[in-house]
């Protein structure tokens, strides 16, 4: 159920301004008739929250086209030009490299980076922002970015790195398919990290895009021999705080922009 | 390098200790062209250390020296191959049978004698430390070795002061499910090392409040921490949640269900029954409902009430679990 200014929120005039089958209306529609209650405080963040959650999805297709490698920690690798790798095989943002473009050469560049699931995880959160604020604003949001795991130093992303039980799974959501009895050589396929796309897939970084069944397979043929329990998707997922972003978002939106000089008629030395 | 060097050092560690590695490779080669067998020899010495083993990798396989060399070193050299290069790995899922029974001893002598090492050269240093992750993955998950964990979390909390990855060493210490774990890591809060108490912290799920003295603060939560292992160690259940999954793991925490009607973990296999199997049945029955705080409060009661005084726990746990919170909640005030 949707609640909205602590009432029940009828979708109906809203999904229309959604084109059929997007990502938003199937959003809305997941979350008025789900088990969870989803409170909002305006129309606004609510619409926030579907903008965001639809950038996830389109950022975890581009990531899978990116060519983007899977590496364990110790073997993983980014590009020089934006990124010192890290002792401990993750990556933080070159002092003076612009925080926008390194997040996109690891999208335009991505043959050029090795990472685990988890990571790619983060990579996607990263550029949906992006999209969702532009360049100039995710520039001076996220000045400096380390891309390790779950360890998020970004105040405004933290959450991702906490999942909590849900009522219901929302496209855009942060799941994971745990591997239990993963063979003790490759720890790596102790889980599987996904974001949640349309059409009952998911992307997981090293597996692709897939269904439940082909992840749990994938993940399943990488248990030890005396294994006794299938991989399987746990009920926790990891959400960005949108209500948190969308205040960012509109704080951002209403401010005056910057103030441009632009002489008439022209200065004599650009008539030419 | 690693600090600790004796007399009993072989005479490769010596010279890579006294000299560095350039000069004990040059050492080695002017051996080696004298006489290969010699060679062989430095590296067969019963003394050697495995991260001294690993530099001379390559040139063994470059001098063709793998004929020459005793079992441990052989079995050592296959176990790096497996690992790194997916060499021999066909039988992956057979989980290092290849090896049989020899590989335990030498997946521990690579451990023990290399787990603190950090004086390897830059570009050895991401596969170093791989092989040794993977090879405590083994020990602990294959061979179920609990005698290595001391080992292991000795190079957890070393690999993290330097700044390395700790995930999969996390994951294999918590992955023994050994409740002897959770000491090894509370030691650690006792630490004048901040950076190990802050690890410890983290790993234990303590949180530090941070207005005051650190080592007072943890050395509180050290002896919170120990009482707490006393009164749940026969409910503790581990999660196998990893850093993979969440930034901050629950890596362990209470079977509350167990706790309230006082039936201990699969690994206490020697503890008696406290209720028959249908009382149990019963009592597991109207404790499912209730909210995540009433199970708590009712559990721990029940803990109390039993260690306090049996037979009185028997008739206790058999009344009806409103009659049970109230008078778990009456105690409560009473102590107030």
């Amino acid at each position: 159920m949707i609640i909205l200014s602590g009432l029940p929120f009828d979708i109906s005039a809203l999904v229309n301004e959604y084109p059929e089958n997007s990502v938003e209306r199937q959003l809305l529609h997941a979350m008025s008739e789900g088990a969870g209650r989803y409170a909002y405080d305006s129309l606004n963040q609510l619409k926030f929250e579907l903008l965001l959650r639809k950038e996830i999805v389109n950022a975890a297709r581009a990531l899978y086209k990116s060519g983007l490698s899977f590496a364990v920690f110790h073997k993983s690798k980014a590009n020089p030009e934006y990124w010192n790798r890290t002792g401990n095989g993750g990556f933080r943002l070159k002092q003076g490299a612009e925080p926008a473009a390194a997040i996109e050469d690891i999208f335009t560049n991505g043959r050029a980076y090795a990472t685990e699931c988890a990571t790619a995880m983060v990579i996607v959160y990263y550029r949906a922002l992006l999209d969702v604020f532009g360049k100039e604003r995710f520039n001076e949001l996220f000045p400096e970015i380390y891309l390790m795991n779950w360890r998020i130093e970004e105040p405004l992303l933290r959450e991702v790195g906490t999942p909590q039980t849900a009522a219901d799974v929302l496209l855009g959501d942060r799941g994971y398919f745990s591997n239990p009895d993963v063979n003790p050589e490759t720890p790596q396929w102790v889980g599987e990290n996904v974001i949640v796309l349309p059409d009952s897939l998911y992307y997981g970084h090293g597996i692709g895009i897939a269904t439940a069944d082909e992840i749990i397979s994938s993940l399943n043929a990488n248990r030890r021999t005396d294994a006794t329990q299938s991989a399987h998707f746990l009920d926790s997922v990891g959400r960005p705080n949108f209500k948190r972003l969308s205040d960012v978002y509109h704080r951002s939106a209403a401010r005056p922009g910057p103030l441009v000089w632009r002489p008439f008629p022209p200065p004599i030395s650009a008539r030419r | 390098m690693n600090g600790n060097h004796s007399d009993n050092d072989s005479p490769l560690d010596r010279e890579w200790h006294d000299n560095g590695i350039r000069q004990c490779k040059n050492v080695f080669y002017e051996t080696y062209k004298k006489n290969p067998q010699n060679a062989a020899a430095l590296l067969n010495d019963r003394n050697l250390t495995f991260p001294c083993l690993f530099i001379f990798m390559p040139q063994i396989k470059s001098l063709r020296l793998q004929s020459l060399l005793n079992l441990r070193n052989t079995t050592a050299a296959k176990i790096v191959n497996r690992i790194l290069r997916g060499e021999e790995a066909s039988d992956r899922n057979n989980n290092f049978t290849f090896w049989g029974n020899n590989a335990q001893s030498v997946l521990k002598w690579m451990i023990e004698t290399g787990g603190l090492e950090d004086g390897l050269e830059d570009n050895d240093h991401d596969d170093y430390e791989e092989v040794l992750d993977i090879s405590a993955s083994v020990l602990i998950n294959v061979y179920k070795d609990a005698s290595i964990l001391p080992a292991v979390t000795d190079m957890l909390f070393q690999r993290y002061k330097k700044g390395g990855n700790i995930h999969t060493l996390v994951w294999s210490v918590f992955s023994a499910h050994e409740p002897a774990v959770l000491h090894l890591i509370a030691e650690r809060l006792r630490s004048p090392d901040r950076q190990e108490a802050e690890l410890a912290c983290n790993l234990l799920n303590i949180k530090i409040e941070g207005n005051r003295d650190l080592s007072a603060e943890c050395q509180e939560k050290y002896e919170a921490f120990l009482q707490w292992i006393k009164e749940n160690h026969l409910f503790l259940s581990f999660t196998d949640e990893n850093l993979q999954f969440a930034s901050n793991p629950v890596f362990c925490k209470v079977d509350l269900e167990r706790k309230y009607i006082h039936k201990a973990n699969s690994s206490h296999t020697g503890q008696v029954a406290a209720i028959s199997e249908s009382i149990e049945k019963k009592c597991l029955h109207d404790f499912a409902p209730l909210s995540r705080e009433e199970k708590t409060t009712l559990a721990d009661y029940s803990c109390k009430m039993y260690n306090q005084d049996v037979s009185r726990w028997g008739e206790w746990i058999q009344r009806p679990v409103d009659e049970q919170l109230k008078t778990c909640r009456a105690g409560l005030e009473g102590k107030k």
